[in-house]
């Protein structure tokens, strides 16, 4: 599956600006511990931040697994096509 | 206003340009300004991380434990954050997660090598397992009976955020044995314990004030342990950051407020009294009327009102003596300015006359120009950014939670009358041309004794709020100053004051040790509202007597300069002590040589049992 580059763009955008670093650093194949800053407490952060930003919600399930970049695109965006 | 995004560029801006000084400053600002971003939390950890780059140390350094059974790390970032911004230099301890009991039971443990200044005991409805309210209160008096053992940090517990579920709804109210209510029962007797060397922050009215769905987040609980949203966090800490700030004397105490548009809408000089709205039953009247009463409450609570405006004296004063409808009286300002001077200068002369920083100050005016410009002249003093509604300015100017207290002492509700008698007295002491005679007319008594436990609380707050009348700037924790009363090599006193105006109150004290053959004075401070009274012989005449009865040989003293003190830089010198010649240039010590001549200073206070 791909994802539409409007999608990957803004979560990458909201990842940089929750973890403070620079967009570049925000690799489709990167994830959690391997993207500096990206800890299990930031993550937080940044699953509230996206939940904020495209007013949707995550469950309980889906909040275990978006540990990478692509992960979290993919939610995203399944999560937009069912609004 | 700027938007969250332009602030962030602005300090990257600064910060880039290594303008450290003005990046603080502008953050500081910033913050100030755009109060409402405070329910943004993406941008407050970017400004966290954008303090965290700027290279300023501060002098008042602040060791601060967080403690509790849940994940604790963004509450630490943004306290030492908010703190930052106010000049703390904060370090921030975090115990491993689960370990904090092990750690305050152990006299080893890295919490306590830590040092701390503060320890937060941070616990909420998620990490309460008790089932009855006297249970949990027993254990958590074990918990500060145990860190008083082994520590002098001050400890902050928070009560509990009761949660948004209830199981059997309304009802619970008025049922026994559930746990909301047991939680409730938990959360009044801990504000009646009043116990000393702790303060309770009420983490259940923060929550309230988020909404108690968006306050916690059952997921991120599961998930990682964070009892706290996300979104709730700025606003936790700016509580949390104000409640510390309160802690170490440093919250705001006067409030100076405009009057046009401010305290009433409409003109005074065109409208004239009667044309001013102000009182109830018209809308507008009605959100000053509101903001005066709101005003009229914080005066109770010891914070001084003061008038800056640009008016005619006599018409303000005819204003607040005539409109029936005005909540806040003449008598409740302890000064009044109204002429057609820039504020900032008028602000500089209030400075003096009330022998207070402008740190402690809060600006308070509609007006953009006025607010910038007092901005732009005294770094430090607050100014609230007002909207344009009146209706808004009680709830605006309660966010920014400026005056907090983290204890109550009996003084706070009489300060008004204190600083308007100093402000007469003070101006009689400089127009009497004998001022020997005046202080005579004074008819002045002052009664003094050791410290005690009565007045514990006040002598904590004094060591810790006065800055111009001390000569060490030596600051005490309460459970410090609990130490000192029973240690027998040490002598304090502290001393009231009372004249035929006004009783002043607990306003000097003195900490005396005895060192081999000398008397060590350890610190000596005073309020400064009762500067040039000649009280400060009044205690040396103590501290001689003391001496004489213990048989030592003399006395020593010693002046610390801390920036803020330069007033008894002569203190000793001033008293008949000798300079001891010093070693190292910062070394300031002086002696008092019992077996030579000595002379009692002149005073006309007496003694009163």
């Amino acid at each position: 599956m791909t994802s539409t580059p409007d999608v990957s763009q803004q979560v990458r955008r909201i990842l940089a600006d929750e973890l403070g670093i620079n967009i570049s650093y925000v690799t489709d194949s990167g994830g959690l511990r391997s993207i500096k800053g990206w800890t299990s407490l930031t993550h937080v952060r940044i699953i509230t931040g996206l939940e904020k930003y495209f007013q949707i919600t995550f469950s309980n399930s889906e909040l275990v697994e978006m540990t990478t970049v692509q992960k979290i695109t993919h939610a995203v965006e399944k999560k937009l096509g069912q609004k | 206003m700027l938007s969250g995004q332009d602030l962030i560029e602005h300090i990257q801006e600064l910060i880039k340009n290594s303008q450290s000084g003005e990046a603080l400053m502008a953050l500081r600002r910033g913050v100030e300004i755009n109060h409402t971003l405070i329910e943004n939390p993406s941008v407050y950890f970017s400004l966290a991380k954008l303090y965290s780059q700027i290279n300023i140390k501060s002098k008042n350094k602040l060791k601060i434990v967080l403690g509790g059974e849940q994940s604790l790390d963004h509450v630490g970032q943004l306290l030492k954050f908010f703190l930052g911004l106010w000049e703390f230099d904060v370090e921030i301890y975090i115990s491993a997660f689960g370990t904090f009991d092990n750690e305050i039971h152990n006299p080893q443990s890295e919490l306590y090598r830590f040092q701390p200044d503060i320890i937060w005991i941070f616990s909420g409805f998620r990490d309460t397992w008790f089932t009855t309210a006297e249970e949990a209160l027993s254990y958590t008096r074990q918990r500060w009976d145990v860190i008083h053992k082994y520590s002098h940090a001050h400890i902050i517990q928070n009560n509990i955020d009761l949660p948004a579920e209830r199981p059997r709804g309304h009802i619970e109210v008025i049922s026994k044995d559930l746990p909301s209510v047991e939680m409730g029962h938990f959360n009044n007797q801990l504000a009646s314990l009043k116990m000393p060397g702790i303060s309770i922050f009420d983490l259940d009215w923060v929550s309230s004030l988020i909404g108690k769905y968006a306050w916690s987040d059952d997921r991120l609980w599961f998930h990682s342990k964070h009892g706290i949203s996300p979104s709730a966090l700025p606003l936790l800490t700016y509580h949390g950051a104000r409640f510390i700030e309160a802690l170490q004397g440093r919250a705001k105490r006067v409030l100076i407020l405009d009057l046009d548009n401010t305290l009433w809408g409409g003109v005074l000089g065109d409208d004239g009294v009667d044309g001013i709205q102000i009182g109830l039953g018209e809308p507008q009247g009605e959100a000053y009327y509101h903001f005066q009463k709101y005003l009229a409450a914080l005066k109770e609570s010891g914070i001084l009102l003061v008038i800056c405006s640009k008016n005619e004296e006599v018409f303000v004063r005819e204003a607040f003596r005539q409109h029936a409808d005005m909540p806040l009286k003449w008598k409740d300002f302890a000064a009044v300015v109204a002429n057609w001077e820039n504020k900032p200068r008028n602000i500089q002369t209030l400075a003096e006359t009330l022998g207070l920083d402008p740190s402690c100050f809060v600006f308070i005016d509609d007006q953009p120009a006025e607010r910038a410009f007092v901005r732009q002249e005294f770094p430090t003093l607050a100014v609230p950014e007002l909207p344009e509604d009146p209706s808004q300015y009680q709830r605006v100017l309660d966010s920014y939670r400026y005056f907090e207290t983290a204890t109550l002492t009996e003084e706070d509700h009489h300060r008004t009358e204190m600083y308007q008698q100093l402000s007469k007295v003070n101006s009689q002491l400089r127009t009497h041309p004998n001022l020997d005679e005046f202080l005579k007319s004074l008819a002045m008594r002052s009664h003094h004794s050791e410290f005690d436990r009565a007045h514990l609380q006040r002598i904590t707050q004094l060591i810790n709020k006065s800055n111009q009348f001390n000569l060490t700037g030596l600051r005490m924790k309460e459970a410090e100053v609990v130490a000192m009363m029973g240690n027998p090599q040490i002598y304090t006193q502290y001393f009231n004051l009372q004249d035929k105006f006004t009783d002043h109150g607990l306003v000097a004290l003195v900490m005396l040790e005895k060192r081999d053959q000398e008397l060590f004075i350890l610190n000596w401070l005073m309020s400064c509202r009762i500067l040039g009274r000649g009280l400060e012989k009044f205690v040396q005449n103590w501290i001689y007597k003391t001496a004489k009865q213990i048989g030592v040989a003399q006395i020593r003293g010693r002046y610390v300069p801390s920036g803020r003190n330069k007033l008894v830089e002569k203190h000793y010198p001033n008293l008949g002590y000798s300079a001891i010649p010093a070693q190292f240039p910062e070394d300031n010590e002086w002696y008092l040589d019992l077996n030579s001549t000595v002379q009692t200073q002149t005073v006309y206070i007496q003694d009163q049992p």
